[in-house]
């Protein structure tokens, strides 16, 4: 299998000391739903923001789609969607205008922009919200939109950030469907999660991470490693 | 572009500080005061009001972005957009350059239904409000980039734009400051787009000679780019913030 993400001996030590990655290797296939998961501060967030190229590693390498993070930068992020914990999106601005600055970005056209915003609107349950602006959005259905956003440009591999974090039941069927939908098409998802039935629906394997230090488990019946208090069973 | 959607701020931020400027320079400052060296006031104080929009309209729309974007977060999304570092810079710059000269046309055109200011070099006029405003829009982004975090950048900002506006030469000429006090205005950017925008709205070159005038216009964009450049570069490289 031809890995979408290669990560080996990742470290990364933020100004003032912090070492918040410590070494961490492991690579996805391409094609594969492969969780993320970890106690708060374990360096999840991190990792995310090296992978999306928003952070430098401070030593290791990274290699995304075949590309090094620190040498192609730009042509990683041309193939790449990416749903941040924290809403990137501008509240003035409708949903669908959200949706066409995000494919403007990416060189597309508007025909392609509004075509594939339909589907991924229609795919989230947003179609009603396309011409709502943004702050009038609740939380969960601006999460919906990010993961639209993600999804819109036809990336070849996309990074969520704990997508359905704060949806009611509903939103975040709505969500694990499009997540199936999009990796039916041979496509890799990172994906970021506290929430083990999410993983278990989901994730063909995943990386738990705990103190900058990951362990790759290759199939949900593996037994974990023993967790801290609060962390995400697997059992 | 986003920036455009809330038009109606934007045109009465255009209109509304201009006028009010050229409104208390010269009528009522303009019609009470004697100037040394005497002459027509409104063609000293136009120029320098149009310096004055450029200067602000261009912080405003390049340092103005920055900061939306750092406090909705939207400035993650043109980092992940699929561009370098240097274009990204340049489509902020070029936004605040937009503004900038927009604020300057605006300030010129009002001049001149208040005043009957009429440039005398359109061409030239335009490229000084262009040149100021590439000025101010980079100076604008350093202010936010250069701090560990944007929001000291306002206190950059107001620190250093009012001797920027007001030391630079915008409601006086180079030659009516006191021998003492010249040298100091050598040190003013704004004074070189003042003087510039002022020969090309009068046609003469009152206080610099124009090779003194291209070298200190060179020297203050030159730094200012490189700087910008630099320290955009070194802030996004590893996004922090």
């Amino acid at each position: 299998m031809i890995p979408a993400i290669e990560v080996c001996g990742l470290i990364k030590t933020y100004p003032g000391g912090a070492r918040v990655l410590n070494g961490l290797s492991f690579n996805v296939g391409t094609g594969e739903v492969f969780g993320l998961v970890g106690e708060n501060g374990a360096g999840k967030s991190t990792l995310i923001k090296i992978l999306a190229t928003l952070l430098t590693p401070s030593a290791g390498q990274v290699r995304i789609l075949s590309l090094d993070t620190r040498e192609y930068p730009a042509r990683i992020k041309r193939r790449l969607g990416v749903a941040t914990q924290d809403s990137h999106l501008d509240v003035r601005l409708s949903v669908r205008q959200n949706l066409r600055f995000h494919g403007r970005y990416f060189g597309l056209d508007s025909r392609k922009i509004d075509h594939a915003a339909d589907y991924w609107l229609e795919r989230l349950g947003l179609t009603d919200k396309a011409v709502e602006r943004v702050y009038r959005l609740s939380v969960g259905t601006r999460r919906r939109l990010m993961l639209a956003k993600a999804f819109l440009t036809d990336p070849d591999l996309v990074i969520l950030d704990e997508p359905t974090a704060g949806l009611d039941p509903k939103a975040r069927l709505q969500v694990w469907e499009a997540i199936r939908v999009f990796r039916r098409q041979n496509k890799t998802i990172l994906l970021s999660t506290h929430h083990h039935e999410e993983v278990r629906a989901l994730c063909d394997r995943l990386l738990l991470l705990r103190e900058g230090r990951g362990e790759c488990l290759k199939t949900l019946q593996e037994p974990a490693a023993p967790f801290s208090e609060g962390a995400v069973s697997l059992s | 572009m986003a920036e455009f959607q809330d038009w109606r701020t934007t045109l009465a931020r255009l209109i509304l500080q201009p006028s009010v400027y050229l409104f208390v320079f010269a009528y009522v400052l303009g019609g009470i005061a004697v100037f040394p060296g005497g002459g027509d006031y409104v063609r000293i104080v136009a120029p320098g009001v149009a310096v004055m929009a450029v200067m602000q309209n261009a912080v405003q729309g390049a340092g103005g972005a920055l900061l939306n974007g750092y406090y909705f977060r939207t400035m993650e999304a043109w980092l992940l957009a699929p561009v370098s570092l240097r274009i990204l810079l340049l489509a902020r710059v070029l936004s605040g350059t937009l503004f900038g000269v927009l604020g300057g046309i605006v300030a010129s055109g009002i001049g001149m239904a208040m005043l009957g200011f009429r440039p005398h070099h359109p061409g030239l006029y335009l490229l000084f409000l262009l040149l100021g405003a590439l000025f101010f829009a980079l100076l604008a982004l350093l202010a936010f980039v250069l701090p560990k975090y944007p929001d000291r950048g306002q206190e950059w900002l107001a620190f250093l734009m009012t001797p920027m506006g007001y030391l630079g030469c915008t409601f006086y000429t180079y030659a009516m400051l006191p021998p003492s006090l010249a040298p100091f205005a050598l040190f003013v950017p704004t004074t070189y787009f003042s003087e510039g925008l002022r020969d090309a709205a009068n046609g003469v070159s009152a206080s610099f000679e124009p090779q003194a005038l291209w070298s200190g216009l060179a020297a203050a964009l030159t730094v200012c780019l490189a700087t910008t450049d630099w320290a955009f570069r070194r802030r996004f490289k590893d996004f922090l913030w």
